[in-house]
């Protein structure tokens, strides 16, 4: 057995009855105003925007943006869209809804919108990451083994900050 | 877009819902804190002039309450804009909707995480016990019983049915002022 171990996960999870109501306050909380929706054409036509968009509503918290086109294995070209409707929007936060397809790329997105230029490629490697990235919230709507709020991606193409993590 | 008018007119009835108990609610504190010796007992620690809010973020519904000295509690209405010393903040319709139905007792309440505390802690936790004691007394002890933590034994039929009686009294008559209030506001 090793005699050295490291732990780092300091993500905030909320689940359970009512759950998803706590996101207009914790949006509220990093006094963010203007958050962008990533997700895909499946999620959104079965309807479960829906109650993310009303629950923020009834708190006076305006979606800003929504890019629902992120399709089944995602690609660079996708990453660099979503960040430049993001800059355009002048959105201040991410949230991904849906599985690990649209989890990566607004993962990826946050890359771009936090360091700049538009090229996810650019960033591969270890340590190459300078600036706290955008805050990200994660709404999965797959049952899965929680990965997505671990660091790494699925591809390590780009290994993840800490601060890329769903917080 | 029959399924959105239907769930548009839901959270409607919904904020209405928690609109009229937090009415309901203040005016029953205030007779409450007139008629029911343990809550003027728990009521009199606070200071004179305490003005407790609590309400559903960010801008309401809310209900106001000031401690006017000797336990006794009176309803401010949900329209102050002056100092508050103790707000309990629910963070979503939602969780408001979920205790003020009765779903959700409130302790499981602050557990779940449903509400902001602004204020001194110990003057919060003897607000709540006030609000325990109102819904021991006011409800059927089978709904009260999912109200609050722990139904108290020593509450009898026989002081529970006055009190109620008492409560809903003050209460019927507070809505009759608010209504004429409402009706002439000069």
């Amino acid at each position: 057995m090793s005699r050295y171990y490291e732990f780092f996960c300091p993500v905030k999870v909320i689940a359970g009855q009512a759950a998803l109501e706590h996101l207009p306050y914790e949006l509220t909380g990093i006094a963010s105003t203007r958050p962008m929706i990533v997700t895909d054409q499946g999620v959104r036509s079965a309807g479960l925007l829906d109650p993310v968009i009303s629950a923020c509503q009834e708190s006076d918290v305006v979606i800003a943006a929504i890019y629902d086109e992120v399709p089944p294995d995602s690609s660079t070209t996708t990453v660099r869209d979503i960040a430049n409707l993001y800059r355009q929007q002048q959105c201040d936060a991410l949230i991904a809804i849906g599985g690990g397809s649209s989890i990566d790329t607004a993962k990826a997105v946050n890359i771009l919108v936090s360091e700049g230029g538009d090229d996810i490629a650019e960033y591969s490697g270890a340590g190459v990451l300078t600036r706290p990235l955008r805050p990200f919230f994660v709404i999965p709507t797959t049952a899965g083994t929680g990965r997505s709020s671990y660091r790494s991606p699925r591809r390590s193409c780009c290994p993840m900050p800490p601060s890329s993590i769903p917080g | 877009m029959f399924e959105k008018l239907t769930r548009s007119a839901a959270l409607r009835a919904r904020r209405e819902y928690v609109r009229t108990m937090f009415r309901f609610m203040g005016h029953a504190l205030e007779a409450i804190s007139h008629a029911d010796q343990k809550v003027k007992d728990d009521a009199r620690v606070l200071p004179e002039g305490f003005i407790f809010q609590m309400m559903v973020l960010p801008s309401g519904p809310s209900l106001i309450l000031e401690h006017t000295g000797q336990g006794v509690l009176r309803y401010l209405g949900s329209d102050y804009d002056g100092r508050i010393d103790l707000s309990i903040r629910f963070k979503h319709m939602a969780h408001a909707f979920l205790v003020l139905s009765f779903q959700e007792k409130t302790t499981e309440a602050f557990a779940n995480d449903r509400m902001v505390v602004d204020g001194d802690i110990g003057y919060g936790v003897r607000m709540t016990r006030i609000l325990n004691r109102l819904e021991s007394v006011i409800l059927p002890r089978l709904i009260a019983s999912r109200a609050v933590k722990e139904y108290p034994a020593d509450l009898g039929l026989l002081e529970k049915v006055p009190g109620a009686i008492g409560v809903y009294r003050r209460v019927l008559t507070g809505f009759i002022r608010d209504l004429r209030k409402e009706a002439l506001p000069l």
